[in-house]
């Protein structure tokens, strides 16, 4: 793009600081493009009109404030004015001029009336409670913040708070390297970790929350951030105990918020465990009596049933049971199927002597590697095999308290070796916490 | 000259934080226009349109600011300012338009043109808030509003001279 191709991005203020600066050098030479920055300025002086009706007829936003200092020496104004006029009316008007000019509006960061973003952010002026705005988060979420605030904050060298400018504003680059200048604090590190949930990466979230907590116990956004994190990591029961904590602080909106949140969390976990209980019943039974489990049983726990049917193969040998399950396996993998039928009719000995995984046995063999992986001193790849194991878990419909149990406590000592000791105790405290319910 | 400031500081101060990117600049600069204003109303000057007269002299300042600014020396203070010997005008197509000429000049847009610069002309919104809006990519919306404002010059540049004497 030439440099004059960036007239109207530069008028809109939309150029990055950098850019921007360039184009003002640029301009100062450039009559082509000074006329057509005039021109622009006179369709925006022409259409004002229009804007201020648009904005009359909507509600207002934000109230004057009237009550800050002026930014401005007020004696040096003077003097320039002094020089321009000699009318003492005129003068008079002119300190009105300038008392208006040198009043600066307030920073306001959280204007709309929902939060763009789950986490909480560390600046005061943006950590008001709103209520979470789910549908929007669900394409990209960005809040409109105004150009003017973040050139404030940014002139001020005040960091943080334009990282949470920019973080509701969906600008997650420049959050970040607002937030690299901004030295280290619970604040900020609080702040890392809602970036970092906002990059979906729960773990790094985890680690900055906790270490801010370490900073300053109680920190409420750190709190709120880490409480997140755990949920993100598949740490339910954590989570929802963090979330209740939070709930009894009485922080208004926010408490309101969390103890929605842990109630929805254990509401959640709650209805898997009974789902998988019933499916598990239904498994059990065909495995008994040969009876097929509901239509919408075998859709919901795939893998479970995967699982059962696998086992009812290997000990039932009666066609006519067999071909009972024909319609089961028929929902659940072709490849399954596939066998069913040639076990029906009395052909299992022909079919092919590899066959693919079950999905529980794709759990086993990630824990297996893992842990191995583990072993031979290469934390790293043992823990993208671990996450495997836990997706495949999910997937494979295991029970929701065993094998994750097992693939839990291997996160932790993956986390340990890697010297992610909060990560660690948040792998650990889950492991716990699914214990008793056995 | 109270009403002048009341009615046009928000927009003209909007217009040059744009322009210079930070606040105490803009604040500088609109500041400057204000006051070549109340000489010029001192020395009795015959104005058209306010507004555009105001948006043209903060151009003129801005420019020559940053000129300043690229070459001269830093510690240039408003005493070694010469007056300006002549005040910049807004060309004359600008300043007849009626209001009714400048909606009638956007109905004339393409509808994903008049979209695109409805919501960031009249409602004040940026670029990545359009996009997010209108579900389409910040670039695209850039495009938009450029063509929306050559398009909309050019109708209104071509249909002002015509129309002033029905006004």
């Amino acid at each position: 793009m030439s440099m004059h191709d960036k007239v109207d991005a530069f008028a809109d203020g939309e150029l990055p600081a950098g850019e921007a600066e360039a184009f003002r050098a640029h301009l100062v030479d450039c009559a082509e493009c000074q006329a057509e920055l005039r021109d622009i300025m006179m369709l925006a002086a022409v259409t004002q009109p229009l804007a201020a009706a648009a904005a009359a007829a909507a509600p207002a936003k934000q109230p004057q404030d009237a009550a800050l200092p002026p930014i401005i020496s007020l004696a040096s104004r003077r003097r320039r004015i002094f020089i321009a006029v000699s009318a003492a009316l005129t003068a008079a008007a002119a300190v009105v001029v300038i008392w208006k000019m040198a009043r600066p509006e307030p920073i306001v960061l959280a204007q709309a009336d929902k939060r763009p973003i789950e986490a909480r952010l560390s600046y005061g002026a943006a950590d008001r409670w709103r209520p979470y705005d789910v549908e929007r988060a669900a394409g990209t979420a960005r809040e409109e913040v105004r150009v003017d605030t973040l050139a404030r904050l940014e002139a001020k060298g005040d960091w943080r708070g334009l990282a949470d400018g920019y973080l509701l504003g969906g600008e997650r680059e420049r959050a970040a390297e607002a937030l690299a200048k901004a030295g280290e604090s619970a604040d900020v590190e609080s702040d890392r970790a809602a970036l970092a949930l906002q990059q979906h990466d729960a773990a790094a979230a985890l680690v900055h929350a906790t270490r801010a907590l370490s900073l300053a116990p109680g920190h409420a956004q750190a709190a709120w951030n880490r409480a997140l994190a755990l949920r993100e990591l598949g740490l339910t029961r954590v989570s929802a105990n963090a979330f209740e904590a939070i709930a009894h602080q009485g922080d208004r909106g926010w408490s309101d918020e969390a103890k929605a949140r842990a109630a929805s969390l254990r509401a959640a976990d709650g209805e898997r465990e009974r789902g998988w209980n019933e499916a598990d019943a239904a498994g059990r039974k065909l495995l008994a009596t040969g009876e097929a489990p509901p239509a919408e049983i075998v859709r919901a726990h795939r893998g479970l049933m995967h699982h059962y049917v696998e086992a009812t193969l290997r000990e039932e040998h009666d066609p006519r049971r067999l071909k009972m399950l024909v319609p089961v396996a028929d929902a659940i993998d072709p490849e399954l199927a596939m066998r069913v039928r040639a076990a029906a009719d009395g052909k299992a000995g022909k079919l092919p002597r590899e066959r693919a995984l079950d999905p529980w046995e794709r759990v086993v063999l990630a824990l297996d590697r893992a842990t191995r992986a583990l072993h031979a001193g290469n934390a790293a790849q043992a823990q993208l095999l671990a996450r495997d194991g836990l997706t495949a878990a999910r997937e494979a419909d295991v029970d929701p308290r065993d094998l994750p149990r097992r693939l839990l406590v291997l996160l932790a000592e993956i986390a340990r070796a890697e010297n992610h000791p909060a990560l660690a105790d948040a792998y650990v405290d889950e492991a716990r916490l699914l214990m008793p319910a056995r | 000259m109270d009403a002048l400031v009341r009615e046009h500081q928000p927009a003209l101060y909007a217009f040059a934080l744009k322009l210079c990117g930070q606040p105490q600049d803009a604040n500088d600069l609109v500041q400057d226009t204000f006051e070549k204003a109340l000489r010029a109303d001192a020395g009795g000057t015959e104005r058209g349109n306010d507004r555009a007269w105001l948006f043209t002299v903060l151009h003129h300042l801005f420019i020559d600011r940053y000129r300043r600014r690229a070459r001269g020396p830093q510690h240039a203070s408003i005493d070694d300012v010469e007056v300006a010997a002549r005040e910049p005008e807004p060309p004359p197509a600008w300043t007849a338009l009626s209001v009714e000429e400048v909606r009638a000049a956007m109905g004339q847009l393409e509808p994903e043109f008049r979209e695109a610069y409805r919501m960031h002309a009249l409602e004040g919104l940026g670029y990545a808030e359009i996009a997010a809006r209108l579900s389409m990519p910040v670039s695209t919306v850039g495009t938009r509003i450029m063509r929306a404002r050559r398009k909309l010059r050019a109708i209104l540049q071509a249909h002002a001279p015509a129309t002033r004497e029905s006004a």
